[in-house]
């Protein structure tokens, strides 16, 4: 391009002014380079903006100098030592771009971390919750449980036909209700007394002189009642006791016995 | 004294920077102050100027600038990113034009460039406005041209010849004496 032409287009003082593009930017610096007479038309384009700078100049606040100087000292001193300096200068924005990804990734794993420590502590606490639920629903169908027999045996103990059948070995006595019309056998376990260690008592009904199997008594019911299969046409009940938890075919010793 | 001050910026020398800030922090800050209309910014920006200046100084080609150029620009970009924030995007753009050239807070200005000041007020307005618009706000010409309706091709003619005036304030001795020196020196 002819020198006197690109001087008159005006690209210089743009130039100064940073508001060229690239390409722009480029054609003056191959010009600069070029020609001297450019150069000198550039300096004084500068020096006539740079006049006008100061010229509008405004001095900043005293502080400001001792502001900047700590800052670059504390930046310096934040630099890692690097024994090539032309190496790590070489490029800054992307050392700095890796160096920000390792940072926000290193807090990202962080948070994730910490994220899923939360929800294992979440996840545990519900499981203590949930199994603290279903012991409350165990106790309730428990209590549904016992509170139906309480009134199995209440409807059994007001019921004319109900017998109450007392079951006695001499020192003490406990009572067996046996009802025909309603086929229902209640045993109070209330006046029973614990069998010896290792030992176990069974129920028995007498139909036609033998003994019927009626099952084990369960000592553990906390309320005091145990419903029993009815047995037909039995004329007495019995309790033996026996060395085998799950009972005896026959019975091996009758502890207590009650005609009906 | 300027190469060994240039040498010293390059290899990241702290001490260049104060050096720098002697010379030129004032001129830079009226500049600043002006684009961003806020003291408090505008001392931010002036501190994030010569800290940029700090780290990017081996970037600086004496060949393509002078450094005042160099830095000015510096601090015109960081000034003009500062106001693309919202608040002060609005801020800008409902500002009346007049407004503009009204010293910020009736700050201080340098006492050595007194006589210049005036001088420099007595620049056509028309080319001092469009200066200014350019230089203290960082406006583009195709902005200029879009807000005040002027042609395009008349904003760049109109800026030429204002720096030419700025030149016969500022430039054109030192000018002179540079081609005539590289006339002889080929």
């Amino acid at each position: 391009m002819d020198i006197q032409s690109f001087i008159q287009s005006g690209l210089l003082e743009t130039y100064v002014l940073g508001q060229c593009t690239a390409e722009e930017r480029a054609l003056v610096e191959r010009m600069i380079a070029a020609h001297a007479e450019v150069r000198a038309e550039l300096a004084s384009v500068e020096q006539a903006l740079e006049g006008y700078a100061k010229a509008n100049a405004v001095a900043p606040p005293e502080w400001m100098k001792g502001r900047i100087l700590d800052a670059m000292e504390d930046r310096e001193n934040e630099m890692p030592e690097t024994p090539d300096l032309s190496v790590s200068m070489a490029k800054p924005g992307l050392l700095r771009l890796f160096q920000a990804a390792a940072v926000a990734l290193a807090l990202l794993g962080a948070y994730q971390f910490y994220l899923i420590k939360q929800q294992g502590a979440e996840i545990s606490a519900l499981k203590t919750t949930t199994t603290d639920l279903q012991t409350q629903i165990d106790d309730c169908t428990r209590l549904e449980q016992r509170a139906e027999k309480l009134r199995q045996a209440s409807v059994l103990l007001r019921d004319r036909d109900t017998r109450a059948v007392a079951l006695d070995n001499g020192k003490a006595t406990t009572y067996a209700y046996y009802n025909p019309v309603r086929r229902e056998v209640a045993l109070d376990l209330s006046g029973l007394q614990a069998p010896a260690p290792g030992k176990y008592f069974q129920f028995w009904a007498i139909v036609d002189g033998k003994p019927v199997n009626m099952g084990m008594v369960d000592l553990q019911t906390s309320d005091g009642w145990q419903m029993l299969p009815y047995q037909d046409n039995a004329v007495a009940l019995a309790i033996s006791q026996e060395d085998n938890p799950k009972g005896s075919p026959t019975p091996t010793v009758v502890v207590m016995v009650g005609n009906i | 004294m300027q190469d060994q001050l240039i040498i010293r910026l390059q290899k990241q020398d702290r001490t260049a920077i104060g050096e720098l800030y002697d010379a030129y922090s004032a001129a830079l800050f009226g500049v600043v102050l002006r684009i961003v209309q806020s003291r408090e910014l505008a001392e931010q920006v002036l501190q994030d100027t010569f800290l940029k200046a700090w780290r990017n100084g081996a970037s600086y080609d004496a060949s393509k600038g002078r450094l005042f150029t160099w830095l000015l620009n510096i601090a015109r970009n960081t000034a003009i990113d500062a106001t693309r924030t919202s608040y002060f995007q609005h801020y800008r753009k409902t500002e009346s034009v007049d407004n503009l050239f009204q010293n910020p807070g009736g700050e201080s200005i340098n006492p050595d460039h007194l006589g210049v000041k005036e001088v420099v007020d007595r620049l056509d307005e028309k080319y001092r406005s469009l200066i200014d618009l350019m230089y203290f706000k960082g406006y583009t010409q195709e902005e200029i041209a879009e807000e005040t309706g002027i042609p395009l091709g008349t904003v760049k003619t109109r800026l030429r010849h204002a720096i030419g005036e700025l030149r016969k304030l500022f430039g054109e001795n030192f000018a002179v004496i540079l081609i005539l020196l590289t006339l002889i020196l080929g």
